[in-house]
């Protein structure tokens, strides 16, 4: 018997997306995972940006952070070592996460901070309504999408980054891929990186209906993985993700190491147990 | 906050000027225990070690210390500078002339002899070229590069050959500089040891022969009881005092030595640090976890407070309390890494967009540093509200003794909780009568809300409504009033100096406090009133005090470390006060000297009569004294000159 039933999971408040966006479903995944994971609301954090899909905390019973755009990842890393005991999720967009919050993901991955980061990836802006995206589509035929947006009239000219590629470069330890339109994958996806201990990483293929609907074009190119990977061979996993044809939908690497909790704790625990009382007098007295 | 903290006698008026006859006392009449030592050579010459040991050697005496550095911005090499004002009282400031100038090369005698008073002490390396500036100074070739070379065992010796030099110079107790070395190198075996105490005999055998004719004398006096301490150490131990829970930060001068010291000392109490990739993570880690629950903050310098803006305004707005460390250095941009300058007050207090209210607190000194530390977790727990801390290049370099601090007098404020009445409706931007609503926080509380930099309403769901924003805005702009009720009850935001009936006001803030004083009780002994508020809230301002200060006050001066007088600016726009500027904006801050001449400016002395007296009171008070025009009065410091400015609305 769940904790609670998918459908308690949602606010009072209406999802304010476009009908036909990929986020409804990539919302709908996280209740069903939410109730499987039997996940208490008032033990977990969710944490956006700014964007379309950063403003899924507030349609989803739990504490939620909806903060600047591109900062997730350090305030994310701010709640999880505040209280390791929290959940904490991480959702936002490719210009969120790619563009402006690029900096902050090598180190959040290298810490192994151990937080959910769910990437809705619709290869375009399309809040403020269809500029070119870090993933949108190239004219030399890399990536999704419209070749023109209204930032790039004359063509995209930039090729796009290769997410997967990059998270695993960085070191992230657990690292997948879903699709909006696959909803059971992508809820069994959530629980696997919800309860993988360490920096978990998922790039959500989740169209843009109105600047960039690319249903089509990604229903042709995907392919789940089916048993026939090992997503603890890292070298496997990086030709999945070099693999720029194809859309391999699953858990693409898994690793354990230790958590950024775990370092930290290591080290308050060396202080021995009379010291970490904190004694300020005696601090004092070495400026005597 | 009103109230008289002290006020300076009004010596009786002499005549402004009273050349000392110069027959008049023998050579054994000597300054004791009262001296400004500048000691100026090349990053990397041993200028720091030589200046901190005989910090700690004079110390132990019984001295009171005033240190004081210019570091060049490169990591070797550039000229640096050690500065200290050694006194059996605590120093106000650094001082405004040198007694006693030690240069270890001409580049470095080139940029500081100007500062030496006319009949002071110039000690130099032998590559100086010693010209006019120092005409009349007693002057003294020490070798200190050949005989370390030669002698000592090699150039890395210099360090030690200077300060055996000058502890020579001023009759130091060898035992006391002995002692120092023994306790300093000890573990590094004994051949070190040796080589460190050949250096200093070698220096002090150079200068045997001077010693007689230098007119200070260093003498033992009771060893006083506290703390020798700097700014950033200082800051970092407030914040443990205070209660940090997570300190997240990114290596920056001069602030460097806040994250260094926390990263060392948290973890015994069971306090979390961490070197973030850049400022913005740095404040966004902080709001996280803050947001979590714990009391966090943040140190940077200006550069990172810029980057900082747009989660200050966050913060600001989803009502997140974090404390944000500014070791302010000379901008804009890059600027002056390693100088000092204060002005990131406008950043502070406006940066940003849209109406973002924060509380914005100066210490001036380095037991501010302290106590001011703690009220700003105070005020930022009480108001929920980003709290911006500007010390400065010179307070992180400064170095002081403080009393120890008697922790149970420190009242320590934790932000508001929701009752568990309230959480079963809960509302957490409820609107109140001050703007406080509680506070929950994840996982501890059967409730939940969004925190979020979208306007809201009470409960935290983003709405953007007219009526929303208006009365949102007027919630959190209410919690300044908060602030200030807290500052007026304390009575510790904002401090009194000099004659309160005085009509001429100086008004001050941050590390300019002490050289203000100074230059009151300066002008005091020439039977010239001033008085000085010094405010270390900036916002919201005490402006009850600010009022008061104001009322039999005809002429009121800003006095403040940038070009724009900014503090001014703030004064006129938020109080409608007319105030005059009298800025400086030179990577350097102001001596008692240039305050003092403003005053006597006031009182209108015209250069003729004030300049004798400028001299007077920069003057070596020794029978070697030669009436001579200080720098800066004959346009030999030009520089100096040029970057003062009045300017009246």
């Amino acid at each position: 018997m769940p904790f609670m039933p998918a459908k308690e999971y949602k606010t009072e408040a209406k999802p304010i997306w476009c009908p036909g966006c990929g986020d409804f479903a990539v919302l709908a995944a996280m209740y069903n995972s939410f109730s499987e994971l039997d996940i208490d609301p008032t033990k977990t954090v969710i944490v956006s940006g700014i964007g379309c899909s950063s403003r899924l905390p507030v349609f989803i019973k739990s504490y939620g952070f909806h903060t600047v755009h591109g900062r997730t990842l350090p305030v994310a890393t701010g709640v999880k070592m505040a209280n390791p005991e929290l959940t904490v999720i991480v959702t936002g967009g490719d210009g969120d996460a790619f563009a402006i919050g690029g900096g902050h993901i090598p180190h959040a991955a290298r810490r192994n901070v151990d937080i959910t980061y769910i990437v809705m990836d619709n290869f375009i802006y399309g809040l403020t309504k269809g500029q070119t995206s870090p993933t949108t589509g190239s004219q030399s035929g890399l990536g999704h999408g419209f070749k023109l947006t209204t930032t790039s009239p004359h063509g995209q000219y930039e090729d796009p980054l290769n997410p997967m590629a990059m998270m695993l470069v960085y070191g992230a330890s657990f690292v997948a891929r879903g699709y909006s339109s696959k909803p059971k994958q992508l809820t069994q996806l959530y629980n696997a990186a919800i309860r993988h201990r360490g920096f978990s990483f998922i790039q959500v293929l989740s169209p843009c209906v109105v600047f960039n609907k690319t249903y089509d074009e990604i229903d042709a190119a995907i392919i789940p993985l089916e048993g026939q990977h090992d997503p603890t061979d890292f070298k496997a996993a990086m030709n999945l993700a070099l693999d720029t044809q194809t859309e391999h939908l699953g858990i693409i690497y898994q690793n354990e190491k230790p958590t950024l909790d775990d370092r930290i704790e290591s080290i308050l625990a060396k202080s021995n147990p009379e010291k970490r009382a904190g004694d300020l007098k005696k601090i004092f007295a070495s400026y005597k | 906050m009103n109230e008289i903290l002290e006020q300076t006698p009004v010596a009786p008026l002499e005549a402004p000027v009273a050349p000392l006859d110069a027959t008049q006392g023998g050579m054994d009449e000597k300054i004791v225990n009262n001296v400004i030592i500048r000691i100026a050579g090349d990053g990397g010459e041993g200028v720091r070690t030589t200046g901190e040991f005989l910090g700690i050697v004079l110390g132990r005496l019984g001295l009171e210390i005033f240190k004081t550095e210019s570091l060049p911005a490169e990591i070797k090499g550039g000229p640096s500078m050690f500065q200290l004002r050694a006194g059996e009282t605590k120093p106000k400031s650094q001082g405004s002339y040198l007694d006693i100038l030690v240069c270890f090369n001409d580049e470095v005698y080139q940029i500081h002899k100007a500062d030496l008073k006319p009949n002071g002490v110039l000690i130099y390396d032998s590559d100086c070229q010693v010209d006019d500036t120092n005409e009349n100074a007693l002057k003294f070739e020490v070798p200190f590069t050949d005989i370390a070379k030669k002698e000592a065992g090699g150039a890395r010796a210099k360090n030690m050959v200077a300060l055996g030099a000058i502890a020579g110079l001023l009759h130091v107790d060898t035992d006391v500089v002995d002692h120092l070395i023994h306790q300093k190198f000890d573990r590094k075996g004994e051949k070190i040891v040796e080589a460190n105490l050949l250096g200093l005999r070698l220096g002090r055998e150079a200068v045997s022969h001077m010693t007689g004719e230098v007119p200070f004398r260093i003498e033992r006096r009771a060893s006083k009881e506290g703390l020798i301490m700097g700014g950033n150490d200082a800051v970092a131990l407030g914040a443990i005092a205070a209660g940090i829970g997570v300190f997240a930060g990114y290596p920056i001068t001069p602030a460097s030595t806040i994250l260094e010291k926390l990263a060392a000392l948290m973890p015994r109490f069971g306090g979390k640090v961490i070197q973030a990739e850049d400022e913005i993570a740095s404040l966004g880690m902080v709001l996280g976890a803050s947001y979590a629950g714990l009391k966090a903050a943040t140190s940077t310098s200006g550069p990172g407070v810029s980057l900082m803006i747009e989660e200050i305004g966050l913060a600001s707005m989803a009502e997140i309390p974090c404390v944000i460390f500014d070791a302010q250095r000379g901008g804009p941009s890059t600027g002056l890494p390693t100088k000092q300058e204060q002005s990131d007050l406008n950043l502070a207090i406006y940066g940003g967009h849209g109406d973002a209210p924060r509380i914005v607190l100066a210490p001036a000194n380095i037991q501010d540093c302290f106590d001011m530390t703690i009220e700003a977790f105070n005020l930022s727990e009480m108001c929920q509200m980003p709290t911006l801390f500007l010390t400065d290049f010179y307070l992180a370099n400064a170095g002081e003794l403080i009393p120890e601090p008697d922790l149970d007098s420190y009242e320590i404020i934790n932000r508001a909780r929701p009752t568990a009445e309230q959480l079963q409706n809960y509302k957490r931007f409820e609107l109140t009568e001050t703007g406080v609503s509680p506070m929950a926080k994840p996982f501890d509380d059967a409730t939940f809300y969004i925190a979020t930099g979208l306007e809201h309403n009470e409960r935290g769901n983003p709405d953007i409504s007219p009526a929303a924003h208006r009365k949102m805005s007027d919630k959190r702009h209410q919690k300044l009033q908060v602030a200030v009720d807290y500052a007026e009850r304390k009575g510790t935001f904002a401090r009194h100096y000099g004659d309160a009936n005085s009509d001429i006001g100086f008004l001050t803030w941050g590390s300019t406090e002490g050289a203000m004083q100074e230059a009151i009780d300066l002008a005091a002994q020439q039977g010239l009133s001033a008085s000085q508020l010094h405010v270390l809230l900036m916002n919201p301002l005490p402006e009850r005090a600010i009022r008061e200060f104001l009322q039999n006050k005809k002429t009121v001066v800003v006095a403040e470390l940038n070009y724009t007088g900014q503090f001014a600016q703030r004064l006129r726009a938020a109080l409608n006060i007319p105030v005059d500027s009298f800025t400086k904006c030179t990577g350097q801050p102001f001596t008692p000297y240039e305050l003092l001449q403003q005053i006597m400016f006031l009182h209108g002395w015209d250069t003729d009569k004030s300049d004798p007296v400028l001299s007077q009171v920069a003057r070596v008070q020794h029978q070697r004294q030669v009436p001579a025009p200080m720098p800066g009065h004959d346009g030999q410091d030009e520089a100096m000159a040029g970057a003062v400015a009045v300017s009246r609305i």
